[in-house]
């Protein structure tokens, strides 16, 4: 190889599936949810065009066509014709949820889209004009051939070789086998599995699909020098951000004053007119009379409907999906030692706490038909991750219903 | 409070009962039905708590008489009582009274005191009792005993487990009702579940889009083909519409190919012969046209200059005058300057007429030797008088005798001058100020001159940077002159080039051209001469002004060598002059007087003759020197200064006149030298002046030499014009004559002889064109109609077509065909693409999802919001089972020990549920019962251990009253009568005093073989009353023991003695059906395990109780605490177990 190559990489596009999460919405929101995953794909095909890159690589998870429907799409198809108009191709693995075994013959994205076969690892040659650039191997998802990677191999070891694979690798998988870069998608983090002379990247998805997924969310910009050494640089093209906004208070802080620190936060999330529209969980951390009226609840509740009223309908949107007291400072402690009801409780409660192996059992709180169904499956499950917060918001509930009251406004 | 005696005066059947000595303990009072028992309970309750109106009515009068009422003696601690209590005349007394003290009246703290604070209520239900009330508990509700009985110990939060546990119920019913009453959770499922249908349906959009598309591909094929059908089709019906409307243009172009050919044999000319003749001929006509204007106007122009007449000599003179012109105003500024100096002389003159001494009109001012002589003549002669008169006045008879030998002089004046110094000083210093005047004047002149010289050479630069022409004017001339230079050449063209603009143009831009260039030189060569011109008049002045500024100089020069040199300014010098002579004429008198005083003293002694000598000689000379200056005769010689000043000021003034005379007549030797300059050419211009004033002369001169100059321009432009129109008129006949050679030659080109024989030759040239041009318009239609079809294909379609109609009917059909199958497809296609378009653009598959999504998370937090609330329910309902188990009322934990004494182990445990105020009763079996279940039997086991229990209870708070029982035993069998009695017995050896008022025989005896007192009440019958007291003894002795009685009871004994008071028992039976959860920690944490810090006994400020309630819980608890303080069996078993095996 002996020119530079600049392309991009992009994974979990999701075009079917909108930012959630919200249990409360307007229309407005519901609006700005809806387009999201367009907005974002768009992004991530406008920042082709705009850096000028090679080719764009997609390492699946990108539509599924039938839950998204004709609009994702013809959306997909527009975003090909202008890539193909700019000259750039597209090299795309896909994954179960794209299922081209299902859709290869029946939708043709493109002439300039290249969809690696399922099942099978092929191999192609990128030029830019006569001159040869380098060579992408790949395989997309089949269910007969369910693991086809193995069977990846450079054809020619003279040019720089990039793997497209969508699915969860060892970091050992990637090592020796030939390639420079390894294009990975399925994880909706970005993360580098491997960096060096062997790089493996997983772009992570260009939206933010819920609240357990915060932050900027994008596409990874990968330039290659003449010398084949790798950089990247990651492209933010949410359309729609989750944060988490811890607010920390003390015993001195008044409702006022409180109330005019949240708005100047939600003031400062705001400030870009031209940023990502924010779903915002805000956490309120520390003690005093005002953490204890939180934690009851009508107050968290009319902040809530204040901060929506007041920044739910700007440009950006700031759109409050919870206010929550952190539920960690209320643990009860001071009561665990005494002789009374809550302290008993709250005994039980750490007893819980530190078994996990005891089990909790609340089948008699649910009527016969439905412990046979999955509502009874659900409503008595309690998952490891959730049974110590579970636990928590149960002693935060204890307390609240027998201690004391003393901050009864 | 025990009681030891019982005294009944009168209540209902007793009269004058007694009971005495009575036991501490268990008392037995053994008496048939109707024997009065109850009525007994009710005299203890009477004397206790009063005659209600009830018992009043119930049990007074007495039956058998007696006093209403009656009293008790009762223990109090150390102290013995006697409480009485009757009704006398409706109204109730009583009295406590300490034994051995005299009586005391309603000592009401007293006795409540006794009664520990017992209400009735609590004493009828609890301490006395009879067979119906101790079968309910319902007359205990909100008393003290009910909390006994009900208030499970809860710590100290106070908190109302029972209605948070309540409130937990209805909010996680309201999420996921136990029940399946409709709720949140199964809403939401419900919800979720429609919209995973609509999302599976909607989820077919994808597969309809693509097979529409696969449609819409193949309906485009199938268009396409269509389409290019129809192109073809469309293609034939062209050609033979084209063929059938370009047949007629075809065969007229071949007819018209047909007479073009026949005319063009005898076609001679050029194509544009006949136009280019027509346009020579128009231009010969219009070049002789020209011909003749031109000529007369300029017959008419040189007419005009032969009109004009001009005077020769005056402008030969012009130079001359405006060489006078240029002196014009320095001519002006002298006149006016020999007017100023005139007025000035007249003026001085007039000055000084008026400043003569008087009567000396005309003769001109004194000299200074006159004025001198008479000075000195008038000094003598007032010195002469003045010594006269002196001398008359010190010797007044000097007349008459000899002249005083001394005469007063006065004081001679500093800076001593004789009288002929002073003259000379007198002199000197009017002279030093003449000078020093005319020194002034000649610096003013100086000035004037220079400041005129000053103008003259910024004048002269200023003509002399005029000499070189502005540049606007420079370039307005010389934009003339190029124009003029451009139309000259222009014209010149013309003649060279004959088809040129210049030639078009002709004669008249050529002249035109030349006069404006010539025009443009002239203005410039007279602008700069007359620059010239005034150049050389300033440069005269300034010579003459620097020839008189010379003179004037060396004036001052040798003015200025006769001043004495210094002494500052000249101003300044010559107002010191002017002082100093004013001084040195002040100081003639006093010399004058000074020199007469000296002589008068030197010859003071000589005789007054002499004085008058001298009077006489002086007035002669007096007189003869006014006539010799011609002042009056009687002038007298103290006049003589106003004379001398204005003899002074008019010399002055002389000398001024004399200054300005002489610049007059310098002046008007300048003006007259010009001014004959200016009649010499008034002569020589042959000019008939107006006036004899020579600058008017001048103005006249100069005004006629413009106009003569404007006529002379004037001739000499008409001359100029009319040489040009004469330039014109011959170019223009050169002209004429060439087109007329140019009209010969087209004739012979054409053959022809004249203009008409060339005309119809033209005409024949004019058909042609005209079926030229025809033909080209219908070979044009016809390639326009063909288009990219050539002529041969034409051709050919005429070849093949022979009935074009036919044919074209026949493609129409065809291509009609075609175009209805292709609209029917595009109109399909169009709908497809519809379709295609609204499927494309429904959003409603992503609005689905994302409720899908909102409903997800709405029942997971559901779930979760359940889940909490029932773990929080769980752990609350563990807790509320530990509660009941454990911290069960210290009355229900003593009652339960009684309840499994008297039941022999049956029944092992009574307890109240958290929240409400009913019993429940475990049997041995584990089982838990209600007490309203229980039979009468067992329940009045219940409620007997219940009330040895309360008693128990308000005796270790320090009431202690004693325990009436009106035949509870009755419904007893024996089993059960026999525990109760050693019940009973054990209960009243733990200090309790205890009365049981029995109709059997059977527990009257039982009693008795427990060794207990026992007594037989007596009839009533017996005396009309009760009559008598029943002593002390020992039941034994009185009646013997029923032995079946004793048998029975041992064969019902429990094996083992049980406590009187158990450790709870652990069993527990929990109503609602819920998994065991563990309670852990309910002890507090051994010290060892951790320091943790002491336990916070908090005091709540919540609002669900009271401070009152709080307290009285607090205390209880302490209470409790001690009593739960782990005991041995053997410390709760009475110390006499072995009684009671030894009483079985």
């Amino acid at each position: 190889m002996s020119d530079s190559l600049r392309f991009l990489h992009a994974a979990d596009l999701h075009l079917e599936l909108p930012p959630g999460g919200v249990a409360e919405m307007t229309d407005h929101l519901r609006s700005i949810l809806v387009e999201a995953p367009l907005r974002a794909a768009q992004r991530v095909f406008e920042a082709a065009i705009k850096e000028r890159v090679d080719f764009v690589v997609l390492a699946g998870d990108v539509i599924d066509p039938l839950a998204s429907g004709p609009r994702g799409l013809v959306f997909l198809e527009r975003q090909f014709e202008r890539l193909a108009s700019a000259g750039i191709l597209v090299y795309w693995a896909g994954s179960a949820l794209d299922d081209f075994e299902r859709w290869q013959d029946a939708w043709n994205p493109g002439r300039n889209v290249i969809r690696f076969p399922a099942g099978r690892a092929a191999s192609q040659v990128h030029r830019r004009g006569d001159q040869v650039l380098a060579q992408l191997a790949g395989v997309s998802y089949s269910t007969i051939h369910k693991s086809e990677i193995d069977q990846l191999q450079p054809a020619r070891p003279d040019l720089f070789a990039i793997a497209v694979v969508h699915g969860s690798l060892g970091p050992e998988l990637p090592v020796n086998r030939g390639f420079d870069y390894w294009a990975l998608g399925g994880e909706h983090e970005r993360a580098n599995l491997l960096s060096g002379p062997v790089t493996a990247h997983y772009a992570g998805t260009n939206q933010g699909r819920h609240s357990g997924e915060p932050g900027s969310r994008g596409c990874t910009l990968v330039e290659v020098d003449d010398e084949r050494q790798i950089r990247s640089r990651f492209i933010p093209t949410e359309a729609v951000r989750y944060e988490r906004q811890k607010v920390t208070i003390d015993a001195t802080f008044s409702e006022e004053r409180f109330g005019t620190l949240l708005r100047e936060r939600a003031t400062e999330l705001a400030s870009d007119p031209f940023g990502a529209d924010l779903i915002v969980d805000w956490i309120i951390a520390g003690e005093g009379p005002l953490v204890q009226r939180l934690r009851r609840g009508q107050l968290a509740t009319d902040w809530v409907a204040r901060l929506r009223a007041e920044f739910g309908a700007a440009k950006p949107c700031v759109w409050t999906s919870s206010l929550l007291a952190d539920s960690h400072a209320a643990g009860g402690a001071d009561y665990l030692d005494e002789d009374t009801v809550l302290g008993e409780f709250l005994r039980t409660v750490s007893h819980y706490r530190e078994d996990a192996a005891a089990d909790i059992h609340l089948e008699s709180y649910l009527a016969e038909r439905h412990l046979a169904g999955t509502l009874g499956a659900k409503a008595m499950r309690i998952d490891p991750a959730r049974r110590s917060r579970l636990l928590g918001d149960v002693a935060e509930l204890g307390t609240r219903l027998l201690g004391p009251q003393e901050w009864q406004p | 409070m025990r009681i030891s005696d019982l005294r009944i005066d009168g209540f209902g059947v007793w009269n004058g009962l007694e009971l005495g000595e009575l036991s501490d303990q268990l008392n037995v009072l053994y008496g048939p039905n109707e024997a009065g028992k109850t009525t007994l309970l009710e005299f203890v309750r009477s004397v206790l708590y009063g005659f209600s109106a009830e018992r009043v009515a119930r049990y007074f009068p007495p039956v058998h008489g007696g006093a209403p009422g009656g009293s008790l003696r009762v223990s109090h601690g150390q102290q013995t009582l006697v409480l009485r209590r009757y009704v006398s005349d409706g109204q109730e007394n009583w009295s406590i009274v300490p034994l051995g003290r005299a009586e005391t009246a309603d000592d009401d703290l007293s006795l409540s005191a006794l009664l520990g604070d017992v209400d009735e209520t609590i004493f009828n239900n609890v301490f006395a009792v009879g067979l119906r009330e101790i079968q309910e508990l319902a007359g205990l509700s909100g008393t003290q005993a009910a909390s006994e009985l009900y208030s499970l110990a809860l710590g100290l939060d106070r908190v109302s487990l029972v209605e948070v546990l309540a409130d937990l119920d209805v909010s996680r019913d309201r999420l996921l009702a136990a029940d399946g009453r409709p709720s949140v959770v199964p809403q939401l499922l419900a919800e979720r579940e429609r919209l995973q249908e609509e999302l599976g349906e909607l989820g077919q959009a994808t597969r309809r889009y693509l097979s529409l598309l696969g449609e819409r591909d193949s309906l485009d094929a199938e268009v396409a083909r269509l389409e290019r059908e129809q192109l073809t089709h469309q293609e034939r019906t062209r050609e033979l519409s084209l063929a059938r409307a370009l047949k007629d243009p075809w065969e007229r172009r071949a007819a018209l190919d047909a007479q073009l050919e026949a005319l063009r044999k005898s076609d001679s000319l050029p194509p544009d012969a006949l136009a280019r003749f027509d346009r020579l001929r128009a231009r010969w006509r219009r070049i002789r046209q020209k011909v003749r204007n031109v000529r007369r106007r300029r017959a008419r122009l040189l007419e005009q200059a032969k009109g004009l007449a001009v005077n020769a000599a005056l402008c030969e003179q012009a130079p001359r005058f405006e060489a006078l012109a240029e002196q014009q105003q320095w001519m002006e500024w002298l006149a006016a300057e020999v007017a100023r100096l005139e007025e000035e002389v007249l003026e001085l003159e007039s000055q000084r007429e008026s400043t003569a001494p008087p009567n000396s009109r005309g003769r001109g001012p004194l000299s200074a030797r006159m004025m001198e002589e008479l000075r000195g003549t008038a000094r003598a002669l007032r010195a002469a008088r003045r010594q006269w008169r002196e001398w008359r006045a010190a010797n007044p008879a000097a007349e008459r005798e000899q002249p005083a030998a001394t005469i007063q002089v006065p004081a001679a004046p500093r800076g001593v001058l004789s009288g002929q110094e002073l003259t000379d000083s007198l002199a000197e210093s009017g002279e030093l100020v003449s000078k020093l005047r005319k020194r002034v004047q000649l610096d003013e002149r100086l000035d004037q001159l220079s400041r005129r010289q000053v103008e003259l050479d910024e004048r002269s630069q200023e003509l002399l940077d005029n000499q070189i022409l502005p540049a606007w004017a420079l370039g307005t001339l010389g934009s003339f002159f190029v124009l003029g230079s451009a139309l000259v050449l222009l014209f010149a063209a013309g003649l060279i080039l004959p088809a040129s603009l210049g030639d078009a143009l002709g004669w008249p831009v050529g002249i035109v051209g030349l006069l404006i260039a010539g025009g443009a030189g002239a203005m410039k060569l007279a602008m700069e001469r007359g620059v010239r011109g005034d150049l050389d008049n300033c440069n005269g002045q300034i010579a003459m002004l620097k020839d008189q500024v010379e003179q004037t100089r060396q004036e001052r020069d040798a003015l200025d060598r006769e001043l004495p040199r210094g002494g500052g300014p000249l101003v300044a010098r010559l107002q010191a002059a002017e002082k100093s002579l004013a001084e040195l004429e002040g100081l003639l008198p006093a010399a004058r007087q000074r020199e007469a005083t000296e002589r008068e003293s030197q010859v003071a002694a000589e005789t007054a003759a002499q004085h008058r000598g001298q009077l006489k000689s002086l007035r002669k000379k007096w007189g003869r020197l006014l006539a010799a200056a011609g002042l009056p005769a009687d002038l007298a010689p103290k006049q003589l200064s106003d004379v001398t000043r204005r003899s002074t000021q008019g010399r002055a003034i002389e000398g001024q006149i004399a200054e300005r005379s002489n610049e007059l007549a310098r002046r008007r030797a300048e003006f007259e030298t010009l001014a004959g300059r200016v009649r010499q050419l008034v002569t020589l211009a042959n000019v008939a002046p107006k006036t004899q004033q020579p600058l008017e002369q001048l103005r006249q001169c100069l005004s006629e030499l413009a106009e003569q100059q404007q006529l002379g321009k004037e001739r000499a432009n008409l001359k100029r014009k009319a040489a040009l129109f004469r330039k014109r008129q011959r170019k223009l006949a050169r002209t004429a004559a060439r087109l007329s050679r140019r009209r010969q030659a087209m004739f012979h080109a054409a053959g022809v002889l004249d203009e008409i024989e060339f005309r119809g030759r033209a005409a024949v040239q004019a058909d042609v064109a005209r079926l030229s041009a025809e033909r080209t318009s219908v070979a044009h239609d016809i390639t326009a109609a063909l288009g990219s079809y050539s002529e041969a294909q034409f051709a050919e379609w005429l070849a093949r077509h022979a009935n074009l109609e036919r044919a074209q009917l026949e493609q129409a059909e065809l291509a009609r065909t075609v175009d209805e199958t292709l609209r029917e497809l595009l109109g399909k296609r169009g709908e497809l693409k519809e379709q295609l378009k609204t499927l494309a653009e429904n959003r409603q598959l992503g609005f689905l999802r994302l409720e899908l999504d909102r409903v997800d998370r709405q029942l997971q937090e559901a779930i979760e919001r359940w889940q909490v609330l029932a773990v929080c329910s769980l752990f609350l309902l563990a807790v509320r089972d530990y509660y009941e188990r454990e911290h069960q009322p210290q009355a229900l934990q003593e009652a339960s020990a009684f309840l499994v004494r008297l039941t022999g182990g049956r029944y092992t445990r009574v307890w109240t549920p958290l929240g409400q105020h009913v019993l429940k009763v475990d049997d041995d079996q584990g089982r838990t019962l209600d007490a309203e279940v229980l039979s009468s039997g067992t329940r009045e086991q219940l409620f007997l251990a219940l009330r040895l229990a309360l008693v128990n209870s308000y005796s270790k708070r320090g009431m202690e009253l004693p325990l009436v029982l009106d035949d509870v035993l009755v419904n007893f069998d024996v089993g059960r009568a026999k525990a109760a009695a050693i019940v009973l017995r054990d209960f009243a050896r733990h200090g309790h005093q205890v009365f049981v008022l029995t109709c059997h025989e059977h527990i009257y005896k039982l009693f008795r073989s427990l060794k207990c007192d026992a007594r037989q009440l007596p009839e009533r019958a017996q005396g009309g009353a009760s009559g008598g007291s029943i002593k002390r003894r020992r039941l034994a002795e009185a009646i013997p023991e029923p032995e079946e009685v004793i048998a029975v009871v041992e064969a019902e004994a429990p094996a083992a003695p049980a406590p009187l008071i158990s450790q709870p028992q652990q069993a527990v039976h929990v109503e609602v059906p819920v998994a065991p959860v563990k309670i852990v920690n309910r002890q507090p944490r051994p010290a060892a395990a951790a320091p943790s810090p002491p336990r916070v006994r908090r005091q709540s400020v919540t609002t669900r109780w009271s401070a009152e309630e709080f307290e009285g819980e607090l205390t209880d608890r302490v209470r409790g605490s001690e009593v739960l303080e782990p005991a041995s069996p053997e410390s709760a078993n009475p110390p006499n177990g072995e009684e009671d095996a030894e009483a079985a």
